[in-house]
């Protein structure tokens, strides 16, 4: 899956080079991903260490609501270890993970609409790295603007500049057309720089 | 701290976890694994990709054993061993009458 340098899609074929993100969690879940399917209960260990964070991330940009996103996380581990027998036939266990955490997302948001009416504002969806100090005051100022998106464009725009994922596999784990998840991160992005403009 | 958003993202990382969040998935997850009952017969047997295999295959090979076998498909049906003997006047008026295209006299009148 080729995810150095993807098409814009409205930009004048420009080539734009996705983000960088550290590789290899996808290849790390599939041997845990075949013991479980065996019955080894212990790679569920190996599945939380490779992609919890993960898990817990889409779960939060799509809910915008960190108690909704522990239940996500919880709920996507059931999941896997109920249908234990089929995971032999995933082939890209990362993204069967990720798009499970967000059909759960999204079935949470909407049982709980009235909840998200209003975005918390202590919610951090993204951490600044450690040694930056100036980047902490940076990362609670792009949270509050992230936590006034819609849950889909947040969660395209986390997807995208956060985790590091192309167009297509953020399509593919949110079930639209590569078109509209690139469509949503450009909307988002709009948005989010207004917010961070001060016009709303 | 200005810039373009998607510029002023790179290089922040994932959200912390909260703490707990490994045990208690863990554990929901190993209560899954301890509360599914196990398989029965027929699941296995519709989830058995052996099973399926073993069906295509006889379907192909029936489908192949109907087109290859020779004489069956263009014979009359036999009849009923208790219906009586058809009489050759009613077979006569009973088949459907042919136009014999030798007997059809070509045209030859001017076109109108």
């Amino acid at each position: 899956m080729d995810t150095m340098v993807e098409r814009a899609p409205l930009a004048l074929n420009v080539p734009v080079p996705a983000p960088a993100r550290p590789a290899g969690w996808e290849e790390a879940l599939r041997p845990p991903f075949e013991a479980l399917a065996r019955g080894d209960h212990t790679a569920l260990e190996a599945i939380w260490e490779a992609a919890g964070s993960r898990l817990y991330a889409i779960a939060l940009w799509r809910t915008g609501d960190e108690q909704d996103a522990r239940d996500v996380v919880q709920e996507v581990f059931v999941r896997l270890a109920s249908r234990r027998q089929d995971l032999s036939r995933v082939r890209t266990p990362h993204l069967w993970l990720l798009t499970v955490a967000h059909r759960v997302a999204v079935d949470l948001t909407r049982r709980r609409s009235v909840r998200l009416a209003e975005p918390l504002d202590s919610v951090r969806f993204l951490a600044a790295p450690e040694r930056n100090p100036e980047s902490r005051a940076d990362e609670a100022e792009l949270s509050r603007a992230l936590a006034r998106l819609p849950g889909a464009q947040r969660e395209a725009v986390s997807l995208r500049h956060i985790a590091g994922h192309s167009f297509r596999e953020i399509g593919l784990i949110t079930g639209v057309p590569t078109f509209t998840a690139a469509s949503r991160c450009r909307l988002g992005l709009a948005r989010l720089r207004r917010l961070l403009e001060g016009n709303p | 701290m200005k810039g373009r958003p998607d510029k002023r993202l790179r290089g922040f990382g994932l959200p912390p976890l909260p703490d707990g969040l490994g045990e208690a998935s863990l554990l929901a997850a190993r209560e899954a694994l301890s509360a599914a009952p196990p398989s029965d017969v027929w699941t296995r047997l519709v989830c058995s990709r052996t099973a399926r295999l073993a069906w295509a295959a006889c379907v192909a090979l029936l489908f192949f054993l109907h087109l290859a076998l020779p004489g069956r498909a263009g014979q009359e049906r036999p009849a009923s061993p208790g219906s009586p003997p058809l009489d050759p006047e009613v077979g006569a008026v009973a088949t459907l009458p042919r136009i014999d295209e030798r007997a059809l006299v070509p045209y030859s009148g001017a076109p109108s």
